[in-house]
């Protein structure tokens, strides 16, 4: 069982953005799915534990690597998918995969070899191995990135937004692989779609603008405002009104009139209707507080 | 041009290959412009202009230069005419193509990525593995290092822009080739060591241009492709990172180096060259350039670090070379631990190789490159690595990054850099005095002003030099035992004098105990200026002998190159030995330099005065001495001396050579040693005297021996039948380090440098036999020189030099015909012109041309002397010459005696005056007296067939006559000159046949003549003899 534990982490860029702020977290084998919109500080903090920029503030550590000072060891244990990247357009991928498996320490060609080809073949890039990767589609380069953070056996897996751009199929069996992982693995997955980690998390933390929100099982997240939520359908001119009475979480539209839903430890009255709570309303509820 | 490419290609370093493109054409329009003598294409093609315009004022004086503007006419317009047409035409193409160009491209490539993703999973593999690998994963930072490199070079191998780069320097070395042209017009032979330096001086730009551009392209890559956050997040260190890229570029460097071994041993095959040399191209490359190419490598990485901004690093790492290179020679920090790189080997020589300064070179190069890669390992902790990279975030990181195999690499190499920097300058700075340019600058003017007062103190002179030197090649040392017979031929009793050492501190001079002397006392520590007093003063016609030792040891260590004793080719000549009085040479030459020291300006004696006209060459050393050697040295080494050879013998492993005069020779003499082989010959010349004829020659270097012999052999000949007896039995060529770059004439002896003769490119029908015309000249100088020495006023090199130079012609003519010498005039009056250009000073005429004026007294010389000979007659000017000698010659000269002193060029001129006829006085006068050019041309050649089946011919011509004697203008007076104008028809093989050659005299500015000839003349030429110095002798021939 691995544990990554973060500390009181904090971190401010030069244009005065707060991206982490205080930031705790503790964090064991298996799926943790972190939810926020976009910069909710999501990135931020994986690229802090990937080594990738130091806090201003704050520790983490990976079982006893402390990250911030032996970023040696722990990138020996991490697989890493950043949320946007790009590849070398005229090297072919089998090449590219083989070079990251050299760096991460695979040593041996013929397991190197298998290695690489499995991946190709989960991440369905096999018949695309020689081709070079600046003829590769988003969703492939999104499979070839995927790919390379699987080579070793980390211990330590982060993924940021590692389904976007691929289709439903591709999604599927990516999630397949990631709970897999989770069997041996802390794999922390980022996202702003909630049923991501309905799907796949055991674990999870709500963020937005730098500050863990909520953090727990999901299910528990949901028995928590089990009966809390509630829906109305009004009309455009209300929204304001509506908005200033009650504690609404969320707002989308049906059949062209606004639906509105709203957070009331009681029935609202008023014509509300209780809602079968999910984690949608768990994310939008947290945010909105 | 430049702004289109980048618009559409939106690639920078497309931009840079296209300056190299444009680099290449103008390359390739010099390339055209050398060896050829039509330089319309040249100056047509060339984008920049900068040729074109040099061309077209190719003879203007500087007056002109300054205050012109550039006609755009002819071709001068044409080609701008091209160049913007072409910039417009790039222009219009940009804007037609820009819209569409990024719209058109992305379109495209959305296509071809929806066709891919539908592609299916065609094969399956490994069906039973899990996502779980069960491979051993351990990282190995040398084995990622090995990998990253491999990485980095293919990286920059798959760029289609550095593909773009090769094949321009490819095209630069097919197009433009190798220039093994020399200042004669003839070409060195294709050694290996020559096509190194070709190969380097035409592609090093771009190996500079190589480092800064893929080591800033190898920085920038991750970030440049956004896959920074993948890489950087690998358990990969810092230093791999790094240093991968480094070996990955150097790894390309080394890659380019065999390719262009390969080129150049290619060239050498195609020239029928086929001693390659393998060893020397990889010493010369991989010793002599490759360590350079590594720092600056390094150098650009780790400013791409601090700077962490590709093309500003550019800028730094380019400022930066050029700062710690020349920026800092001219503030005077030329020590080797200072200047970036330190020194530079002597060039290879094929008898010495790299020289005693290898060990040095090595040492420096260390020292270089220890501190260099102490400093880009002091660097690496920071390396700019995941999403923030400013300066101070990554400073504040240092501490963490700068890891335990981080401190043991820069305390490693900062024990290097100690140990290399402290044996550095304990050998400059301690074992030996270092002195910076202008510390030395200053004791010289110290020196001068000092001790020149010694000048006009009576001094004796030398008559009998006897000396016992004991080489050691090897060892890199010698000693010599020396005694020198003095007299007194002053006016007045002597009761001391000055002895001047070779101003070297490793050049140790003693003088025994001696009964004549009562004290030695070292009057200036630093050039070594001894004072000696005699015991009793030596009367007027006294002798006295001074006996000296010298020792001279090189250091094992040297931070200069002295190329006199070295351990194949050692030359020790009289310079070598201690001198009497006062040596002006110490004296800084340089006016302004001067003037910066308050020293006086150096007088130039006028032709008139006295006092100089009884100084001939070897100055207060005397004039003609006993001179007698014993040299002993290596056994594998033969020493040659002047004089007899008496003995030669083996004794205890060294071979000893007994040289000895049975005549007084000039005070001017050489010891030689090294391992040579002989060519022996004999001559009896036309008085019966038989010669004894030598070349040695270091073996392999037989390549023009034979035109050598001849040439000794021919001009022995002529010399001794037209102008006086030779005065030796024996005449040796003997072959010296291309280090001395010249020929040199001693009495009985030529010394020639490799280069000189030894390495030029044999003759053949179309290449003039320069060996056989050097030689010619050298030998023409135990005349010229050495027969006849002229006094140390204007005009004394006329007589040393232009008369050699006419000797010369005069035998290569005869044995080459007027085609090869009308080729060798036209070179030479090339060089004149391309030379004079940069002059700013007034031209000397030919009869009072000073020393540094080499073009008037060899180029134009040469010119000028063929003239006086079509004006005057060999015959007559021959006689002239013979009784020149016989009055002047130095030691026995009828007026010499007579007068006591030595001739002058008004001597000369007018000896050659009387002979002159009347009609052809003022020309004569205009040749020896004036600096006056012509720029004469053929506008057009009408030619008609007339009812009488005659031709009637009508050439055009433009006749211009310049007096160029002011430099700042030039002006152009009446064309008064007689001038001829020949008249060819061309036979089947394309040979010219001369019909005619007729001769006109202007009188009122006529522009055209009209000729009938019974046959048709196909081509006109005006000055077919190269009488005169014309600027453009190409436009002096028309086709009718």
């Amino acid at each position: 069982m691995n544990t990554l534990s973060i500390t009181n982490l904090s971190k401010t860029y030069n244009n005065g953005v707060k991206a982490l702020d205080n930031v705790s977290l503790n964090i064991q084998n298996g799926l943790f799915g972190l939810l926020g919109p976009n910069g909710a500080g999501k990135s931020s903090l994986m690229r802090t534990i990937a080594t990738l920029q130091n806090p201003d503030a704050g520790s983490v550590y990976l079982n006893d690597i402390n990250i911030l000072e032996q970023p040696h060891q722990l990138r020996e244990n991490l697989g890493y998918l950043p949320q946007e990247f790009g590849l070398y357009p005229n090297i072919p991928a089998e090449v590219l995969l083989n070079h990251f498996a050299v760096l991460k320490g695979i040593s041996d060609k013929k397991k190197r070899k298998e290695r690489v080809e499995y991946l190709l073949d989960q991440t369905n890039l096999y018949q695309h191995r020689k081709k070079k990767l600046g003829g590769f589609s988003g969703g492939m380069k999104q499979r070839f990135g995927i790919a390379q953070a699987l080579l070793t056996n980390p211990k330590l897996i982060i993924v940021d937004e590692p389904t976007a751009g691929l289709d439903p199929t591709e999604r599927n069996r990516f999630h397949n692989v990631l709970s897999e992982l989770g069997e041996q693995a802390i794999v922390i997955l980022s996202t702003h779609f909630v049923d991501d980690v309905k799907e796949l998390c055991t674990n999870m933390a709500i963020m937005n603008e730098g500050k863990v929100l909520w953090s727990g099982a999901p299910e528990k997240a949901i028995s928590n405002i089990e009966g809390k939520v509630w829906q109305k359908q009004i009309s455009r001119d209300q929204i304001e009104g509506y908005k200033t009475e009650y504690m609404v979480i969320a707002e989308q539209l049906f059949r062209g009139k606004p639906l509105v839903y709203v957070y009331a430890e009681d029935d609202p009255g008023t014509g509300f209707l209780p809602v079968q709570t999910d984690l949608n309303h768990v994310y939008f509820s947290a945010i909105q507080r | 041009m430049f702004y289109v490419t980048g618009l559409l290609t939106r690639k920078l370093l497309l931009v840079y290959i296209q300056g190299f493109f444009f680099l290449l054409i103008y390359l390739f329009s010099l390339q055209l412009a050398v060896g050829s003598d039509d330089l319309f294409l040249t100056t047509l093609l060339e984008p920049f202009t900068f040729q074109s315009v040099r061309i077209i004022t190719g003879g203007w004086s500087m007056a002109d230069r300054v205050s012109a503007m550039v006609p755009i006419e002819g071709v001068l317009l044409v080609n701008r005419l091209l160049w913007i047409s072409l910039g417009i035409f790039t222009l219009g193409l940009g804007y037609a193509r820009f819209q569409f160009s990024v719209h058109l491209k992305s379109s495209r490539k959305q296509k071809k990525l929806d066709q891919s993703e539908e592609i299916p999973s065609i094969k399956r593999v490994h069906r039973f593995a899990s996502v779980f690998s069960n491979v051993d994963v351990k990282p190995d930072a040398f084995r990622q290092l090995l990998h990253h490199t491999v990485f980095n070079l293919r990286l920059i191998v798959s760029e289609i822009s550095f593909w773009a780069i090769l094949l321009c320097a490819a095209g630069i070395l097919l197009i433009n080739g190798f220039s093994l042209g020399t200042d004669f017009g003839v070409d060195n032979l294709p050694t290996t060591y020559l096509i190194v330096g070709e190969l380097v001086e035409l592609t090093f730009f771009f190996f500079i241009g190589i480092i800064l551009f893929y080591s800033g392209e190898l920085m920038w890559k991750e970030r440049g492709e956004t896959i920074h956050l993948v890489a950087d997040a690998l358990p990969v260190p810092n230093w791999v990172q790094l240093t991968g890229k480094v070996l990955g570029l150097l790894c390309l460097l080394v890659i380019l180096i065999v390719l262009m071994i390969a080129t150049g041993i290619g060239f050498q095959v195609t020239h029928s060259y086929f001693d390659f040399e393998i060893e020397l191209y990889l010493i010369a490359f991989f010793v002599e350039i490759f360590p350079f190419l590594v720092l600056i490598s390094v150098v650009s990485f780790i400013s791409q670090v601090l700077v962490n901004h590709k093309y500003v690093a550019h800028f730094i790492t380019a400022a930066f070379l050029f700062i710690t290179t020349a920026g800092f020679s001219t503030f005077d920090l030329n020590h080797n631990l200072i200047s970036f790189g330190g020194s530079v080997l002597p060039t290879y020589s094929d008898m010495n190789g790299f020289s005693y300064m290898m060990s040095s070179y090595l040492w420096i190069k260390s020292y270089w490159l220890a501190i260099t890669f102490l400093i880009f390992v002091l660097v690496i902790a920071l390396l700019p690595r995941g999403s923030e990279s400013r300066f101070l975030q990554r400073l504040a990181g240092y501490r963490s990054n700068f890891t335990h195999s981080l401190k043991l690499a820069s305390g490693l190499f900062f024990v290097g850099c100690l140990i290399t920097g402290s044996m550095i300058f304990y050998h400059t700075n301690i074992a030996s005095t270092y002195y910076s340019t202008s510390e030395e600058q200053q004791l010289r003017a110290d020196y001068e002003q000092q001790f020149s007062y010694i000048k006009e103190l009576p001094h004796p002179e030398m008559t009998a030099v006897y000396l016992e030197l004991d080489l050691y090649p090897s060892a890199l040392s010698y000693q010599v035992k020396g005694r020198y017979q003095l007299v007194n031929k002053s006016t007045e009793s002597i009761d001391g004098f000055y002895i001047q050492k070779l101003p070297n501190e490793h050049v140790l001079l003693k003088f025994p105990d001696q009964a004549t002397i009562a004290s030695i006392e070292s009057t200036n520590a630093n050039f070594g200026l001894y004072k000696i007093s005699l015991n009793e003063p030596m009367l007027l016609g006294d002798t006295l002998e001074l006996a000296f030792q010298q020792r001279y040891q090189v250091p094992k260590f040297s931070s200069e190159f002295s190329p006199y004793l070295v351990s194949n080719g050692t030359l020790i000549d009289d310079y070598h030995l201690p001198s009497l009085g006062y040596l002006e040479d110490i004296e800084i030459a340089n006016p302004k330099l001067r003037a910066e020291f308050g020293l006086p300006e150096k007088p130039v004696n006028p032709i008139e005065d006295v006092n100089s006209r009884t100084i001939g060459k070897a100055n207060g050393n005397g004039e003609y001495i006993d001179y007698e050697v014993t040299v002993s040295t290596d056994s594998a080494q033969v020493a040659i001396a002047p004089g007899n050879l008496i003995k030669r013998w083996i004794e205890e492993d060294r071979a000893y050579f007994h040289y000895k005069t049975d005549q007084k020779i000039s005070n001017l003499f050489s010891m030689v040693s090294s391992d040579y082989e002989v060519i022996s010959s004999s001559l009896i010349t036309k008085d019966s005297a038989v010669v004894e004829l030598e070349i040695y020659h270091h073996p392999g270097h037989e390549f023009n021996t034979e035109s050598m012999m001849t040439g000794m052999k021919n001009s022995l000949d002529y010399f001794s039948e037209h102008f006086s007896p030779y005065q030796f039995d024996h005449l040796r060529i003997v072959e010296v380090p291309i280090y001395h770059d010249r020929a040199q004439s001693i009495p009985g002896i030529i010394t020639v440098a490799e280069n000189m003769g030894f390495t030029l490119e044999p003759n053949s029908e179309s290449i003039p036999d320069l060996p056989f015309f050097i030689t010619a000249h050298e030998v023409a100088h135990q005349w010229w020189g050495d027969q006849v020495n002229a006094a140390d006023v204007p005009g004394q090199l006329m007589i040393a030099e232009t008369l050699a130079q006419y000797s010369a012609l005069m035998v290569f003519r005869q044995r080459y015909g007027e085609n090869l010498t009308n080729e060798l005039l036209k070179s030479n009056m090339r060089q004149y012109f391309k030379k004079r250009t940069g002059k700013d000073e007034d031209e000397s005429p030919l009869s009072l041309v000073k020393s540094g004026e080499d073009h008037v007294y060899y180029r134009k010389g040469l010119v000028v002397m063929n003239a006086l000979e079509r004006l005057i007659s060999e015959e007559k000017i021959n006689a002239v010459l013979s009784s020149f000698i016989k009055d002047w010659n130095s030691q026995n000269g009828i007026k010499h005696k007579f007068e006591s002193r030595y001739p002058t060029t008004e001597d000369l001129l007018s000896y050659l005056y009387e002979v002159t006829p009347e009609a052809k006085i003022s020309q004569v006068i205009e040749l020896l007296e004036s600096v006056i050019i012509y720029d004469n041309e053929i506008k057009e050649v009408k030619a008609d067939q007339l009812a009488s089946g005659d031709y009637q011919v009508e050439p055009i011509l433009q006749l211009r006559k310049l007096d160029v004697s002011d430099w700042e203008s030039e002006r152009e007076i009446n064309f008064d000159h007689p001038v001829e104008i020949g008249f060819y028809s061309v036979d089947e093989d394309g040979e010219l046949r001369l019909i005619d050659i007729k001769g006109i005299h202007r009188q009122n500015n006529e522009e055209s003549f009209i000729y009938e000839f019974s046959e048709k003349p196909d081509v006109v030429v005006i000055d077919p003899k190269l009488m005169l110095l014309d600027r453009d002798v190409l436009d002096n021939k028309k086709e009718s």
